[in-house]
């Protein structure tokens, strides 16, 4: 049986989304259905309204509604140190540490020839200007411990380094707080590879 | 783990047998086709939740049935513990002492060791097939030979895709390429050193010599040297891996060469021989096992004495009960049926399974 058209392509569209499989996005269309005109309206607008006015960063590629985002704005943080990470929500988990008082850099993804993603692809050459223009003592990479993200960080240092600045890799490991005892073997022999003096 | 007993419900055309297995050699008899080697399949089902001898783990399900189920009863030092694998068309469940678990936790409870005919792929098939059976061996042992073996993999195929499209950033992937690769073929040179060992070890009751060792020779002095070697060499593969528009160079590539008594095996094993060295290599993997983590893996010897004298066959059964239990399967009971003392025998005739 097809349902009828507007159900159909409904579904269609949020089986685009990630996350979603086809069960997902059925569920998801009658829930719609069985609601008010009003909350699918609420929805319906506020997904339209999503673009508008939003942009990225001219800085460091964040999701802003502004010019320049809001970390970059801040006269509180230093310029010294840059994090730099493969998607704009990554910020966000940096920032949750409340530690970290340096500037962005959001590379929007990660090297992966299979998936046609080459340096081209990728949002780094603000970063590069950044670091020439000088006044960066360190750019701290922040991409994931994939083998992409790794291939990132490896073509990233060969490009920064040249330029001065001290360029770090986050380290990765055992979760903290966590026991050893309850860590997999794959996240513990990573953590005594990348050990360190004491 | 020491298995005490192994039942089977729905296993190919097993419809229930339930074994009470003894510590050293356990021999299956029967004529072929009767379901002697399902019963091995059962415990490898049990070791890794797989099949050894099919990708498709729901085409071991009994014809007709929904689902099939293999539970073994074993002692691990003191305590025992109960391991159960179900299979339905959906999928399996895994379960220890009947709490579901994931593989991860199921894994590495039980391990086997695996001869059967189709390995001899391992001596005279192509050399991938040489190079899988020393990652395999390797990362039964250690997590982090299978992490990286499979992260390599994964940087192989990013590099051919970015020599496929001819893009920039090259060097980032020529980079992980020398790091996970030269790790990996530190890693895989030590377990080689391991097996030469083990089989240098043993020669003493077999007669005949067998070596194993891999070109480029490994592992280096240092890691920076390995790495160095594998820099060099993609430096010297440039202009061909652009040709090719593939990774030419690295331990997808390594040669791994087994010899015996000096001669490549490849080229000049007879099939009976062929057999002794893939058991030899059996046997100094179960070495392995043991050093490594302090407990036996359980040997699967499908139809063990097929072009075997029987000399060889009481030799390799004596070497491996020495070792580990063992479960072994034979068309030919005759001298089974000599081995008194040494093991207990099972007859398995049309997918049931009695004691002889
Ligand atoms: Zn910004």
């Amino acid at each position: 049986m097809d349902y009828p058209a507007p159900v159909q392509k409904l579904i269609d569209e949020l089986r685009r989304l990630p996350g979603i499989g086809p069960k997902s996005a059925q569920r998801i269309a009658f829930h719609l259905l069985r609601g008010t005109r009003e909350d699918a309206e609420r929805l319906g607008g506020s997904i339209s309204r999503l673009m508008d006015g939003i942009r990225l960063c001219r800085i460091c590629n964040a999701i802003t509604d502004a010019e320049t985002c809001a970390q970059c704005t801040d006269p509180g943080r230093s310029d010294r140190t840059i994090c730099v990470v493969e998607e704009p929500h990554d910020i966000l988990a940096v920032e949750r540490t409340r530690d970290f008082k340096g500037r962005y850099h959001v590379l929007h993804g990660a090297l992966s020839p299979l998936q046609g993603i080459g340096p081209d692809e990728l949002k780094a050459h603000g970063l590069i200007e950044r670091v020439r223009l000088g006044g960066v003592d360190e750019v701290i990479l922040a991409t994931s411990p994939t083998v992409e993200g790794e291939a990132t960080a490896a073509w990233l240092a060969r490009l920064l380094k040249p330029l001065g600045a001290r360029v770090t890799r986050i380290a990765m490991g055992v979760p903290v707080g966590s026991d050893l005892e309850w860590s997999d073997e794959v996240t513990i022999a990573k953590a005594l590879e990348g050990r360190r003096d004491y | 783990m020491q298995l005490l007993r192994v039942e089977i419900r729905d296993l190919r055309n097993i419809v229930r047998a339930d074994l009470e297995l003894g510590p050293g050699l356990n021999v299956f008899m029967g004529r072929n086709a009767q379901g002697k080697t399902s019963l091995l399949e059962a415990v490898g089902l049990l070791a890794r939740g797989r099949s050894f001898r099919t990708e498709t783990t729901a085409s071991l399900i009994r014809r007709g049935q929904p689902s099939l189920a293999a539970r073994g009863t074993g002692r691990d030092r003191d305590s025992e513990t109960r391991i159960e694998v179900e299979v339905t068309a959906d999928g399996r469940r895994l379960r220890i002492d009947g709490e579901d678990v994931s593989p991860q936790r199921f894994n590495g409870r039980l391990d086997v060791v695996v001869y059967a005919t189709d390995r001899l792929r391992v001596i005279r098939g192509p050399m991938r097939e040489r190079r899988q059976f020393l990652d395999r061996g390797a990362g039964a042992l250690w997590p982090a030979y299978r992490q990286l073996h499979r992260e390599y993999e994964r940087v192989v195929r990013q590099r051919n895709a970015a020599l496929e499209s001819g893009a920039r950033g090259l060097e980032a992937w020529d980079e992980r390429l020398v790091e996970t690769g030269a790790a990996l073929r530190q890693r895989r040179g030590h377990y080689v050193a391991r097996l030469q060992q083990a089989l240098a070890r043993a020669q003493a009751g077999r007669g005949e010599a067998y070596t194993v060792a891999l070109t480029p020779a490994a592992p280096w002095d240092s890691d920076d040297a390995a790495r160095a070697a594998l820099a060099a060499e993609v430096e010297a593969r440039r202009s061909a891996e652009r040709r090719a528009r593939m990774s030419l160079v690295g331990p997808h590539r390594d040669a791994v060469a087994i010899t015996v008594e000096g001669q490549e095996a490849m080229s000049v094993a007879s099939s009976g021989q062929a057999r002794s060295v893939l058991l030899a290599l059996t046997i100094a993997t179960l070495d392995i096992y043991r050093e490594e983590t302090g407990r036996p893996a359980i040997a699967l010897l499908d139809d063990l004495d097929s072009e075997l004298d029987e000399e060889r066959t009481t030799g390799v059964c004596r070497e491996v009960a020495a070792r580990s239990q063992a479960l072994v399967t034979t068309a030919h009971p005759a001298w089974a049926e000599r081995l008194d003392g040494l093991a207990r025998r099972f007859h398995v005739d049309a997918g049931t399974v009695a004691p002889a």
